[in-house]
């Protein structure tokens, strides 16, 4: 008789082991932007200041971009195919919508202090979550 | 693609994480490729049919799932 055991939980690869070892380096993006936002919310310094602790994030996001391209490589065939639907999910969702902003901001009809660069960046990161989803009920 | 993937695994008495540990895959990918929702790269089906002892075409059927998609048609 076949041994059984729990339906399989369709996993994507944000949460199979290979990426999940990345999440520290997210993390530590996650610490540097939040401490740059406030040190240039609330920290008075000089311009020059200003923009290396603006800068102070992209390193570190270079680095979680490193290894979960190296967390990507390790993935099963079926996972990187995950992965890529979502990814070809997300990329012309972040275009449709970064595109709508801007026409919708020629006619006026976006208060420039309600949409800015800062709120919209983690709406694109969560347009990857909205791929992925997608791409794993596929495969479910 | 049809397969015969869960009987051959049944008859060795091998869970899906068995078979994927065996293959180096996830379990996920033996889940998808049995409910054949996945067909499997050629190096996959290679690697199943050194596996199980047999070749390929004893383990997956292109001309049986064609039939069975011209009939849903």
């Amino acid at each position: 008789m076949e041994r059984t055991e729990a339906p399989a939980i369709p996993h994507g690869p944000d949460c199979s082991p290979e990426t999940a070892r990345t999440t520290p380096y997210l993390m530590l993006f996650g610490v540097v932007y939040v401490g740059a936002l406030f040190a240039l919310r609330f920290v008075p310094m000089p311009r020059a200041a200003q923009v290396a602790v603006a800068l102070a994030p992209v390193p570190l996001f270079g680095l979680y971009l490193h290894r979960w391209l190296q967390a990507v490589r390790r993935l099963d065939e079926l996972q990187r195919l995950i992965t890529l639907e979502a990814l070809g999910i997300a990329y012309p969702l972040a275009i449709l919508l970064i595109m709508t902003i801007g026409l919708l901001e020629m006619v006026g009809a976006i208060r420039h202090d309600l949409v800015t660069y800062l709120r919209l960046w983690p709406l694109v990161f969560w347009l990857y979550f909205i791929g992925l989803i997608a791409a794993r009920r596929r495969y479910r | 693609m049809k397969n015969r993937l869960r009987v051959l695994r049944a008859e060795r008495d091998w869970t899906q994480s068995d078979l994927a540990e065996r293959l180096g895959v996830s379990r996920q990918t033996i889940h998808a490729i049995e409910s054949e929702k996945y067909d499997p790269s050629l190096p996959l089906a290679f690697k199943m049919s050194k596996l199980f002892e047999m070749p390929i075409e004893a383990i997956f059927n292109p001309e049986e799932s064609a039939r069975l998609k011209s009939d849903r048609g």
